[in-house]
């Protein structure tokens, strides 16, 4: 299996955060899958280089009176694999045209 | 992070779940979920759709927090490992004598072990590289007590017996015999000699075994005078004279003038059913007859020379086939019985018995040999390696004491015990895995060299040294057992302290404290006494074996070379083989420089014996008595005094009165003493020949006969001249002036001039005696190797222990020769202490001599295992040793300058 290979799961969840849902709990809404299936796939994910994972300006956070949430980036070698990925799942082609949810935040 | 009015049982779930993630993730973590979690909840306060079922739904998710947490647990052993590796590294790159020693001393400890390991895998454990080998069994006699002629291998059959076993038997799936013998390649000259495999039909078949190259064996080659039969190769003889040429089947092969056709080759690792031995040449049985020119391993009944083995049919046990081989035996036997047999064997023989033994593993010689000397030595070798690990945890104690410091630092910034000894441990398990890895390599090359050691030109030895999942299972373990013996006891001691008390105690390392040193003290003395058992046993070993070098054989052995003559070639029938070897010997004593030459058997090599009784006594009296054939001035050549009466001559003709020659022994035995000159003796009858009266006409001194360990017994001599026998060849025995390689020439020209089909072989005598000493050479070379490691390891330990001793008692010498101690007081000082571990090392080794010298006294020659010059030997070695590895370190203690050491505090 080559490097950029990605399981269905995997390329679903870096497709969804592709479509602009960037935050965990919207992947889990977004494609259904679990929490414990997401999390393990977004680490791995983020090992493997295809996303990146930053933190929420705290001022937002501050604003709205919450802890600053962490949000998930696709990286060039991401859109390449998912690309790669597309080639075999030929649905997520169909899901690539979707435009991103406005974000509630 | 802002405070929040109530706390949902999700995060409760989360502060719990964040315990198990690596600490550097954790905060990251636990905030990442409870922001996630937060978010979610406030929305969907928002929406006011708070309700229960999505509360459940909450919870679900920081359920699946668990998972997350627990794909982050390799991370954490991952990091911190490789992070240990690291570090192991560096640190010991930075101590390179360190690692040096460490590594050196525990690649020959875990090769040593490994090694010997290998040849008991080989030897012992390992099953024939054949089709389910579990299923095989050896169908062999359960006494010898009826079996006359000759007897090739222990519990053997005539071919008369398999044959009729195999009509009989349905109690296997499939059967099969095989025996080996050796011929000869050569067309005249000396003997090139081949390893010959003699299988019936089925061998191969039940065997399961596929051919290299063209075909293997069947039962349409095994058919009764059998007048071209095929020829199967071993893979390593087709490699080895072919050099693994494709077109080997269809060449011709000459053996004994018949030129045979190669059919096939054999798989590459088959070596036969003899572990120990390997094979040339395969040939179905049948063609044992055109080998040897007669038929005698074939049709005479009395050539023990086969062995049957059997493939259990399935789901039937060894048992079973032990029952129905029971029920089948009188059969076999009553059809089996020559017609010729001595009567007095006769009843013995039909109330033999077959059974049935495992013969997965195959059989071997090598086995019965030296099973227990390898289990010996691999106990030997363990103990060295014992001895190394703890020469190795007291030089880790030396480093920790230097790190001490550096650990107790870590330990108050926070790092947990539990990790700094993961940590130590690492360096430990590198440096047991370099050992290893080494030890494995070397072991290779050992375990090579101690085969070759076993073997000689005779009786080559083959072992199959491929090492398997066993060989490296026991090396793996043996890194991880020695990674834990000399690395966790360091670890545990030098995380154990308080990090504040080391910290308080100015320049110094606790390591100095009287408690800890005496760890090491303990270790040395540990090393000291494992170290006086190993060269206890080398003494012993050695002192065994010198006592066998050094045994009365009775011949003057010396520059005497045997040459094997055959001279099947020329076809002569058996009246004219006395003419043909009187000519051989008229030559050679004729040959300038040759002081002698005679016919014998072999002593330590052939044996035979019979039952005698003297003349007029009672036959039932009768003992069993050792004969030997011997020839006209054997005893001359030989150097074995005539006592009394006569050497035989050329008076002693066959039709003759029957004249044989005694040894002392036997006139002791049977004559109290008496002159045995004129007495006259009977021996029992013998498959060839009936009950015959024999005169004794000389006495000779006596000799061993087939064993430098027994004791002198009785040996009956009787003249060659008389009953020459079938076999178209002789041992000559020549006592020669010149050099070896000039007596091999002028002989082999004799012999060619003879005839030039004639072949020979030689080998010296005392050569061939002392390959029947092979084994206590081996156990005396192999302990004293052992022993003089373990010597040096504990010089080492005490070196170190001593040396650590004087630094650290710097001050106190200074004040002492401050005060006007000599130098001699101070040297006394450091050797005393010396003397004092080796004491109390010798103290606690010498029980365990006891025990394990124990297991050693059946291999040991005329010397019980607490014989106490080898213990008293092996003691003073060690307080050698002692005063050796004081030396330095009591000079460098006079050394001690009063003012500087002084005004170090």
């Amino acid at each position: 299996m080559g490097k950029n290979y990605l399981s269905y799961t995997m390329a679903m969840i870096l497709q969804s955060i592709d479509n602009g849902y960037r935050y965990g709990f919207d992947i889990m809404a977004i494609t259904g899958l679990a929490s414990g299936t997401v999390y393990p796939a977004l680490r791995r994910l983020e090992n493997a280089g295809f996303v990146v994972s930053k933190w929420e300006r705290p001022t937002i956070a501050q604003q709205e009176q919450r802890p600053p949430r962490k949000f998930y980036e696709v990286s060039k070698a991401g859109r390449a694999a998912l690309a790669e990925a597309r080639t075999r799942f030929r649905l997520l082609t169909q899901l690539a045209t979707e435009k991103p949810a406005p974000q509630k935040s | 992070m802002l405070k929040h009015k109530r706390k949902g049982p999700w995060l409760w779930l989360i502060t719990f779940t964040g315990l198990i993630v690596p600490r550097r993730l954790r905060l990251d973590w636990r905030q990442e979920w409870e922001a996630e979690l937060l978010f979610r909840e406030r929305q969907l306060a928002e929406w006011d759709k708070l309700d229960r079922r999505s509360r459940l739904d909450l919870m679900w998710h920081s359920a699946g927090a668990l998972m997350d947490a627990l794909w982050l647990q390799p991370r954490r052993w991952e990091d911190e490992m490789f992070q240990d590796l690291r570090f192991g590294v560096r640190m010991l790159l930075k101590s390179k004598s360190f690692t040096l020693v460490a590594v050196l001393s525990l690649a020959l400890g875990v090769g040593a072990n490994t090694a010997i390991f290998q040849l008991l895998d080989a030897v012992r454990l390992r099953m024939l590289p054949v089709k389910a080998p579990q299923e095989l069994v050896e169908v062999r006699m359960a006494s010898m007590k009826g079996a006359r002629g000759g007897v090739f291998r222990e519990a053997s059959v005539t071919n008369k017996i398999w044959e009729s076993f195999k009509e009989r038997q349905q109690i296997f799936s499939g059967v099969y015999a095989w025996g080996s013998d050796s011929a000869n390649l050569a067309p005249g000259g000396e003997v090139k000699p081949a390893r010959m495999l003699y299988v019936s039909g089925d061998f191969f078949s039940v065997l399961g075994l596929q051919p290299a190259r063209g075909r293997l064996l069947t039962t349409s080659d095994d058919q009764r005078g059998c007048g071209a039969p095929a020829l199967v190769i071993s893979h390593d003889f087709w490699q080895r004279e072919y050099a693994g040429d494709p077109n080997v089947i269809g060449r011709k092969l000459t053996l004994s003038d018949h030129p045979l056709e190669i059919v096939g080759v054999t798989p590459p690792n088959f070596f036969g059913m003899e572990v120990g031995r390997s094979f040339d040449l395969a040939l179905p049985i049948c063609a044992v007859s055109l080998v040897r020119g007669n038929n005698r391993l074939l049709d005479s009944g009395i050539i023990w020379w086969l062995t049957i083995n059997g493939r259990l049919k399935p789901g039937s046990s060894e048992a079973q086939a032990m029952a129905q081989l029971q029920s089948i035996s009188p059969g076999v036997f009553e059809n089996s019985l020559p017609a010729n047999y001595p009567p007095a064997s006769v009843k013995d023989y039909l109330s033999s018995k077959l059974i049935a033994a495992p013969a997965g593993s195959g059989v071997s010689e090598l086995r019965k040999d030296y099973e227990r000397p390898l289990w010996l030595l691999l106990a030997i070798a363990g103990l060295v390696l014992l001895v190394a690990c703890a020469n190795l945890a007291n030089l880790l104690l030396a480093r920790a004491s230097g790190r001490e410091r550096e650990i107790a630092a870590r330990q108050a910034l926070g790092a947990s015990r539990g990790r700094l000894i993961r940590q130590l441990l690492v360096e430990s398990l590198l440096l047991a895995a370099i050992g290893a890895a080494l030890g494995a390599a070397l072991s290779l090359a050992l375990s090579k060299a101690l085969v070759a050691f076993l073997s000689t030109t005779q009786n080559p030895v083959f072992l199959d040294l491929v090492p398997d999942w066993r060989v490296f299972g026991f090396a793996a373990g043996l890194a991880v057992l020695t990674c834990l013996l000399f690395g966790l006891a360091p670890a545990i001691r030098v995380t154990g302290a308080e990090p504040a008390t080391v910290m308080k105690a100015g320049g110094r390392g606790l390591t100095a404290s009287r408690e800890r040193f005496s760890l090491r003290r303990a270790l040395v003395v540990a090393q000291v006494a494992l170290s006086l058992v190993l060269v206890a046993i080398a003494v012993l070993f050695s002192r065994s074996l010198g006592k066998l070098n050094t045994v009365e054989t009775g011949f003057h052995e010396e520059g005497v070379l045997i040459s094997t003559v055959n001279f099947q070639r020329m076809n002569l029938q058996p009246e004219r083989y006395q003419a043909i070897k009187d000519d051989v010997l008229d030559r050679i004593r004729a040959t300038p420089g040759i002081e002698g030459a005679g016919i014998g058997m072999l002593p330590f090599r052939d044996s035979g014996s019979n039952t005698i009784w003297m003349d007029g006594t009672d036959p039932s009296q009768g003992k069993e008595v050792n004969r030997s054939r011997v020839g006209t001035d054997y005893f001359k050549t030989l150097k074995i005094p005539v006592l009394a009466g006569r050497d035989f001559d050329e008076r002693d003709k066959p039709g003759a009165v029957n004249v044989a020659i005694v040894n002392q022994a036997f006139a002791r035995e049977f004559l109290k003493g008496a002159s045995p000159i004129g007495q006259r003796f009977w021996i029992e009858a013998t498959p060839g020949d009936p009950e015959k009266l024999y005169e004794i006409v000389g006495l000779v001194k006596d000799t061993k006969y087939g064993d430098l360990r027994e004791d002198y017994g009785p040996i009956v001599y009787d003249a060659h001249q008389q009953s020459v026998g079938s076999w178209p060849g002789a041992n000559v025995f020549v006592r020669s002036r010149l050099s070896e390689a000039q007596t091999v020439a002028a002989l082999t020209r004799v012999l060619n001039q003879i005839n030039p089909t004639i072949t020979v072989s030689f080998q010296g005598f005392k050569p061939m005696i002392e390959t029947t000493i092979l084994r206590e050479r081996l156990m005396a070379t192999l302990s004293g190797f052992f022993g003089l490691l373990a010597l040096l390891l504990a010089c080492m330990g005490l070196y170190g222990i001593l040396s650590y001793g004087v630094a650290s008692r710097t001050n106190e010498i200074g004040i002492r020769m401050a005060l006007g101690a000599q130098a001699r007081d101070v040297r006394w000082l450091i050797v005393r202490e010396a003397l004092f571990l080796v004491v109390v090392g010798v103290v606690v080794g010498l029980p365990l001599i006891v025990a394990v010298t124990r297991l050693a006294s059946s291999l040991l020659f005329n010397l019980t295992p607490t014989d106490p010059i080898s213990l008293l030997t092996a003691a003073l070695m060690m307080l050698a040793v002692a005063l050796l590895a004081g030396y330095l370190p009591s000079r460098r203690a006079t050394r001690v300058d009063p003012l500087v050491a002084l005004r170090c505090e």
